[in-house]
């Protein structure tokens, strides 16, 4: 493994990297002892090079650090410019470095961050996902004191079962509770993608890179999980509403007449990204 | 109808609007490494599907996913079947090899043009023009009378060949001094002995005195002009022409003259379960037919199955409806698109759901004989059926996605994940290298 991981160019004696080894796959089972063959193909699949690399860092190896340097902080700056192209996370990606290289101490050690890293991917793209998670929760921080969606909306899991009477506003507040069963009961991979794509925005392009689908492939179960919420909440509205076929057409027409609550200035600076995103998300 | 799509139409604008409902996630958030080895597939199927359930759950989540996602360089994320570069060529190919098929069948009468009617209709002007020290004196007089407009004429078709000999001769300079290598088989066919000196390299190319008897036919009297290649087959053998390299065009000169027409490529792609598949072919085989491995791409549904089987399945078919010679004791097998497995055969009469340990999405099957056939998932397991029937999953443990089988027996099988790495079995699939 040491030889396979060229470990010896970062100067990581056979220890050193067996440690890292060891960690790597007790992160992995945790809490359980992996037999011999699933060890074996646990460790005939991670990315040995990388870890390797990251653990000279960890160590304080230079010429690990300068390898890491000059292999990945172009893709770093280029992912942080991707991510906020007002130049925020160019910030971040900056702090980054201090972090991995460990500028903090516990009990006399250096703690880097290296130390989350297992392998698992490559080191690029554990890179860029650890450049992402700072950008979202850096942006958290600045909106505590703003209502999070999360916690406003989270119900657990329980569907209502209880919807307003037919009226004006009825027949919309009904449709908006048969929907939220019905994204509750959608399967997780068809919630995560229509989620990806209606509250946070994302190209087809992108969502399918994740799933690792085409985007077309994506589009199409994105027509399809639309198709099966219509169906959902029409059987919802029947079953729990008591509506009958005239009453869950005026429920849909409720939700096509009704534009929800107006805020011009959302709408005015929504329509301005709309421009360009409208036309990017093909 | 109309109906269902304003209806769709409200479900959407409805999403669009309302705030995305989130559960309350009950694992703990997916840390970087999680994210980044999920992303790639790297993650087993167990935690692969807990990280999915958590991301579709939590807010924050799948905030981090979009900023994941953006930051990615932009490259597509998988091509479609027929945009790879191994299957750019193979549309247009299949296309005119179906025509070349469907155009020949329907007209009868093979075109098999022979290389002395190829010597023969070539014109004089493209002959070398200095003088050749071994012709005989004969030989200019014969080529000049070959070459005449009549010939030409009355075999249309000889100049449409996909053969090495038409295209070679519209190419050469006239003032190269050594003979085409086509005019060198055909002088092979008519003389052994010069075509022999010409591939030796020896500046020497020597036509016959005369040509030996050709059937009325060949003569260009008797028979009547057959009608010009259509547009498909002419495609064709220009294509077969192109994929062939010099060594072929030697070889293809050497075969014997009711083969030296055919384009062995083409009846290499129509001829299903032939050897030589292999998965370059595969993602064509919705339109190609039934062969002993596939692979699920882009398309709706790919099928498989032992080379005994359905010898007449290239009919476009495949993908809709079992080949008509797969009913009675043929066993095959169809991965749809959603990754279920059907098998075909055993039943008689009808594609019949497979149940396989475990939720799987199959991405590939190989099927060596009528009871044996292998599956890969995407989640990284292998599963092996030794009698058409049940199937168990091996000890195949690497965490990482499969999207090829090949195998060879029920003991010995070769899997391809997705990142390019091959692991190979030979007992079955009770251990793996």
């Amino acid at each position: 493994m040491h030889e396979r991981a060229q470990a010896s160019r970062w100067g990581l004696s056979v220890a050193e990297f067996s440690v890292a080894l060891e960690a790597s796959v007790a992160h992995a089972f945790p809490g359980r002892a992996p037999a011999a063959n699933e060890i074996d193909a646990y460790l005939a699949s991670i990315h040995l090079a990388d870890l390797a690399v990251a653990c000279a860092c960890a160590g304080g190896h230079d010429a690990a650090w300068d390898h890491f340097i000059r292999e990945h902080r172009p893709g770093l700056y280029r992912a942080a410019d991707a991510i906020d192209r007002t130049g925020g996370a160019r910030e971040l990606a900056d702090s980054l470095y201090g972090d991995l290289f460990g500028l903090r101490e516990r009990d006399g050690e250096r703690r880097s961050l290296f130390r989350y890293f297992h392998g698992r991917s490559s080191l690029g793209v554990w890179v860029r996902a650890v450049l992402s998670q700072r950008h979202v929760d850096r942006i958290r921080a600045t909106r505590r004191l703003e209502p999070l969606p999360d916690e406003d909306t989270a119900i657990g899991g329980a569907a209502p079962t209880v919807a307003p009477p037919p009226g004006s506003g009825g027949f919309a507040a009904a449709m908006q509770a048969a929907l939220t069963a019905a994204l509750i009961a959608l399967a997780p991979r068809d919630r995560l993608r229509l989620a990806c794509y209606y509250a946070r925005d994302m190209k087809l392009a992108a969502i399918g890179r994740m799933l690792s689908e085409h985007e077309a492939t994506v589009s199409r179960h994105l027509a399809r999980t639309r198709r099966d919420l219509r169906a959902a909440v029409e059987q919802w509205l029947a079953e729990h509403q008591g509506y009958d076929a005239a009453a869950i057409a005026e429920c849909f027409a409720a939700v096509a007449d009704d534009s929800g609550a107006m805020d011009l200035g959302t709408m005015m600076a929504a329509a301005e990204a709309g421009k360009k995103s409208v036309a990017d998300r093909s | 109808m109309a109906d269902r799509h304003d209806r769709d139409r409200s479900i959407e604008h409805l999403v669009r609007r309302t705030p995305f409902p989130a559960r309350a996630a009950e694992s703990a958030c997916v840390d970087a490494e999680q994210l980044a080895a999920w992303s790639g597939g790297g993650l087993g199927p167990n935690e692969a599907e807990l990280v999915e359930t958590h991301l579709s759950d939590c807010d924050r989540c799948q905030a981090v996913l979009a900023a994941f996602a953006e930051s990615a360089p932009a490259t597509p994320a998988v091509a479609p079947f027929w945009q790879r570069w191994t299957m750019r060529w193979l549309v247009p190919a299949t296309a005119a090899a179906i025509g070349v098929v469907g155009w020949t069948l329907t007209r009868g009468v093979p075109d098999v043009p022979d290389p002395a009617t190829m010597a023969r209709v070539e014109p004089a002007g493209e002959r070398p023009a200095v003088p050749l020290p071994t012709a005989s004196a004969d030989a200019p007089a014969a080529a000049r009378q070959t070459a005449s407009p009549a010939d030409t004429v009355d075999r249309p078709s000889a100049a449409a060949a996909p053969t090495a000999a038409t295209g070679d001769r519209q190419d050469a300079p006239t003032s190269v001094a050594p003979p085409p290598r086509a005019e060198a088989a055909a002088a092979e066919s008519l003389s052994p002995a010069p075509a022999i000196q010409a591939q030796s390299g020896e500046r020497s190319f020597a036509l016959p005195a005369a040509p030996p008897p050709l059937p009325a036919a060949s003569a260009g009297v008797a028979r009547p002009a057959p009608a010009p290649a259509p547009p498909a087959a002419a495609a064709a053998s220009r294509l077969a022409e192109a994929g062939r390299t010099a060594e072929s065009r030697d070889l293809s000169a050497k075969v014997p003259q009711e083969q030296a027409g055919s384009d062995p490529r083409a009846t290499r792609l129509l001829r299903p379960g032939a050897a030589g598949q292999n998965n370059v072919m595969m993602d064509s085989i919705t339109v190609l037919g039934v062969l002993t491995h596939a692979r699920l791409g882009s398309q709706a549904a790919v099928v498989f199955g032992p080379p005994s089987s359905a010898t007449s399945a290239a009919d476009g078919r495949a993908a809709t409806s079992p080949p008509a010679a797969a009913a009675g004791t043929a066993v095959i097998w169809r991965i749809s698109s959603n990754g279920r497995v059907e098998r075909w055969g055993v039943e008689g009469t009808m594609w019949t759901g497979m149940a396989l340990p475990g939720a799987a999405l199959v991405t590939a099957g190989s099927a060596p004989s009528s009871l044996v056939c292998w599956l890969v998932t995407r989640d990284g397991r292998v599963l092996r059926s030794v009698n058409a029937l049940d199937f168990q999953q091996t000890a195949f443990a690497v965490p990482v996605a499969l999207d090829a089988v090949q195998a060879v027996d029920a003991d010995r099988a070769t899997v391809t994940s997705t990142d390019g790495r091959t692991f190979v079995t030979t007992d079955g699939g009770a251990t793996w290298q």
